[in-house]
């Protein structure tokens, strides 16, 4: 991996090494970075017509808001904030070479953001309770819809954690080797982002 | 290692010859025409739908259909399959084949990816055509609720509809991911933005807009699916839902799909002109930049669909983005009008189709102008005159240029010349065939001729008799060009690296391009339009010389000073 450092812009690749056998194409891993974030970008263009719809039937039935559990949300919001502090902490303890503090961030990450996703199930619950499902009316599947898609990512967020805090277990993360760590907590906090519009969109208004 | 999956190995024993475009590539080169080759077969499968649309319409009566419900499924499944799986992706193909050689990289940024998202098309493709197995979707190309609800859509086939767009939209916008961190950050040292051909350019607005676009679309596609399948109800008025909110979601994303299919056509047609016409481009920035102009003012217009809809307060609004939209396009028209003016134009096949869009657009984008205004519009809403204006957009436009674009770089990709004499009987017929069938619907709409029906009032017979004739010539056009395609594969005069004398990196290699494109690094041209100039002059005479040695690592030959695009060379060259 002798091109890893290369900046982006150049294909710094050699001709005499462009013939042998088994050759390699390099693209830096800025490259995936910014993949990342071009992904995440077209991920908000996903939620906007989720939003959108929450937006709609919060105009076709407006009382249904009242049942929404805002103090329980509200330290649940928390709880996935502070999953993003854990990620951001995590990436800040192995750039000093800390493995066992990014070791324990991550597993503080992976607990917050499994309490979130249990919290909303509770939710859910409760919801139901009232008579609030994915087939019973516009503000019910709009917002089932849209939660129900946050939460997938959660999951899925919680799934790569998974196998970064592995990794992160066997010592694959390094002082000098870290981008498992960072590629994976863009992931997360574009999850905790789009909760903070959701919260303010659909819970607070 | 995390930094393994970074790594693209490339062995040796691979397919070659042919067999290369049947399986699993990571070579840009291979994934380009594979999909240029899988458009084309869903071209053919569109067009004879179209063929069958006009045959019925021939007479004023029902002749070939048994009802109007499979007259339904006949131009949904044409519009849908020409859209999204033949000028979409046979755009994406001509980018992936052609902006890593343009920029001077060795492949695309991400190619494993490149290759998955090549891969979900066939299936995509497949799954759309199955609607016919389990009763097609009938409910056009817009599918508006609620034509497409569970209710008057019964059949599995809309389902599979959602689900193949699904999958056309996640592979086009791995795709865009990739182009743009392709051409931002793999361009050949030396390459500034500003030296990038014009294709890269459009390519890169188009991915733009895909990224901004596509994903709305993969949301309401999931509310319509929650709709079919899950009981939810977003959008069928009968059950609480609004089939308002999936006109607004549907064009937020299909009209700025309407730019995702002609830019990079736009993009090609500048690359056309130029080199046929031995011209420097008249304005390089300015054409550069009205496609980024083209792709933000793209996002909002959508409302200018639903002006029969839409609260009358928003019309004004969106009617007045609509009408500005002509003034990014007008920056283009002129600039390729610039760049013929005074131009030794040489009338091959690739020109005339350049100069085939030239003339159909220039009418397509007029009438669009009209259709911009309220008045007009409210008037000619839902009749043929929208039906004429599209095609002379997207036919005229984006498939001329098309057809352009494979005979310009299929001597780049084959490795040998086409027969100059079926291309120009190829195009002789599209351009007469394509007028006569397009032109005519312009006075059945004006005259209020609705469309989407298969029986209508005899006094429009006349007219769509010439239309169906037309239709019939397009046909027979086809003809030429796939016997083109086949015989010059097999028996083409071996083209050389540079048949078209042309500037752009991708000629300055061998045809078709070694596995990494080039030997050594390659040193772009200082104007990638500079025909006539003595720069250009002097980067064609030395061809292989301003290219880096092999083994070499320096700019020691660095070409003359970059000198900016502009007027100032009036005189065509050679």
């Amino acid at each position: 991996m002798q091109q890893e450092t290369a900046v982006p812009a150049v294909v710094a690749t050699h001709a005499s090494e462009a013939h042998a056998h088994h050759e390699v194409v390099p693209f830096s891993k800025n490259n995936s970075k910014f993949a990342m974030w071009l992904f995440l970008a077209s991920e908000v263009m996903f939620f906007t017509p989720l939003i959108a719809a929450n937006v709609w039937a919060r105009t076709v039935q407006p009382e249904e808001h009242a049942l929404l559990n805002i103090p329980i949300t509200s330290l649940n919001s928390f709880i996935l904030l502070a999953s993003s502090y854990f990620v951001a902490r995590a990436i800040g303890a192995i750039r000093n070479g800390n493995v066992i503090k990014m070791q324990r961030s991550l597993v503080l990450n992976l607990v917050a953001g499994l309490v979130f996703f249990l919290i909303m199930m509770t939710e859910y619950v409760e919801l139901s309770h009232h008579g609030i499902t994915l087939n019973s009316g516009p503000f019910g599947f709009a917002f089932f819809t849209l939660t129900g898609f946050h939460g997938l990512h959660v999951l899925i967020g919680c799934t790569w954690l998974t196998i970064v805090l592995n990794k992160a277990i066997n010592g694959v993360y390094t002082k000098d080797n870290y981008f498992g760590v960072e590629f994976y907590g863009l992931y997360w906090h574009f999850v905790d982002v789009v909760w903070i519009f959701i919260f303010t969109i659909v819970y607070l208004f | 290692m995390a930094t393994s999956v970074h790594d693209v190995p490339r062995s040796a024993s691979r397919p070659r010859g042919l067999a290369k475009f049947f399986v699993w590539s990571i070579d840009h080169k291979v994934i380009g025409i594979q999909y240029i080759a899988v458009s084309l077969l869903f071209f053919l499968v569109g067009g004879t739908l179209a063929e069958l649309i006009r045959i019925e319409l021939f007479t004023p009566t029902a002749s070939l259909m048994v009802d109007g419900g499979a007259y339904n499924t006949l131009f949904t499944m044409h519009g849908t399959i020409m859209i999204f799986l033949f000028v979409v992706p046979i755009l994406a193909g001509f980018g992936n084949y052609l902006v890593p050689l343009m920029i001077g990289a060795r492949d695309m940024a991400f190619p494993w990816l490149n290759a998955f998202a090549f891969w979900m098309l066939p299936p995509a493709g497949l799954l759309m055509l199955a609607g016919w197995l389990v009763g097609p979707a009938q409910a056009g190309w817009t599918s508006y609720f609620p034509l497409s609800g569970p209710v008057y859509s019964p059949f599995d086939g809309q389902t599979l509809w959602a689900i193949s767009l699904h999958l056309i939209g996640a592979s086009s916008i791995l795709g865009a991911i990739n182009f743009i961190v392709t051409i931002l950050n793999m361009r050949t040292p030396g390459m500034s933005i500003w030296q990038m051909p014009l294709f890269c350019w459009a390519t890169l607005a188009t991915a733009i807009i895909v990224l901004g676009a596509t994903p709305f679309l993969a949301g309401g596609l999931t509310l319509m699916l929650f709709d079919r399948l899950a009981g939810t109800s977003f959008f069928s008025p009968a059950t609480g839902g609004d089939p308002l909110l999936w006109q607004n979601v549907f064009w937020f994303y299909s009209h700025p799909a309407v730019y995702i299919m002609v830019l990079p056509a736009m993009g090609i047609l500048s690359e056309i002109l130029s080199v046929h016409a031995r011209k420097p481009l008249f304005g390089y920035k300015f054409v550069a930049m009205s496609s980024m102009a083209i792709g933000i003012l793209g996002f909002l217009v959508w409302g200018h669909h639903m002006f029969t809809s839409l609260a009358p307060w928003a019309r004004i609004p969106f009617m007045i983005t609509s009408m500005a939209i002509a003034v990014p396009t007008g920056v283009k028209i002129f600039s390729w009008l610039g760049t013929l003016w005074g131009g030794k134009i040489r009338f091959t096949t690739p020109m005339l189709f350049g100069l085939g869009f030239l003339s159909m657009f220039v009418l397509g984008g007029i009438t669009g102008v009209f259709l911009a205004a309220v008045p007009v519009d409210v008037h000619v809403h839902d009749t043929y005159f929208v039906v004429a204006h599209l095609h002379f957009v997207l036919f005229g436009g984006s498939v001329l240029a098309i057809m352009g674009g494979i005979y310009h770089w299929f001597p780049k990709m084959s490795g040998r010349m086409y027969s100059e004499t079926l291309g120009k009987i190829h195009f002789a017929l599209t351009y007469v065939g394509f007028f006569l069938t397009f032109f005519p619907m312009h006075f059945l709409g004006l005259e209020g001729m609705p469309r989407r029906i298969y029986t209508y009032d005899p006094k429009f017979e006349t007219l769509n008799q010439l239309s169906t004739i037309g239709a019939l010539i397009m046909a027979v056009a086809i003809v030429p060009f796939l016997i083109n395609i086949v015989w010059s594969i097999i028996a083409g005069k071996p083209a050389g690296n540079n048949p078209w004398r042309a500037l752009s990196l991708e000629w300055m290699t061998s045809s078709p391009p070694i596995e990494l494109n080039f030997e050594g690094t390659p040193i772009p041209a200082p104007d990638p339009y500079g025909y006539g100039t003595p720069e250009g002059a002097a980067y064609l005479a030395s061809e292989g010389k301003l290219l880096i040695a092999p083994g070499s690592h320096g700019h020691g030959e660095t070409p003359a000073e970059t000198k900016d695009v502009s007027s100032e060379h009036p005189a065509a060259g050679d």
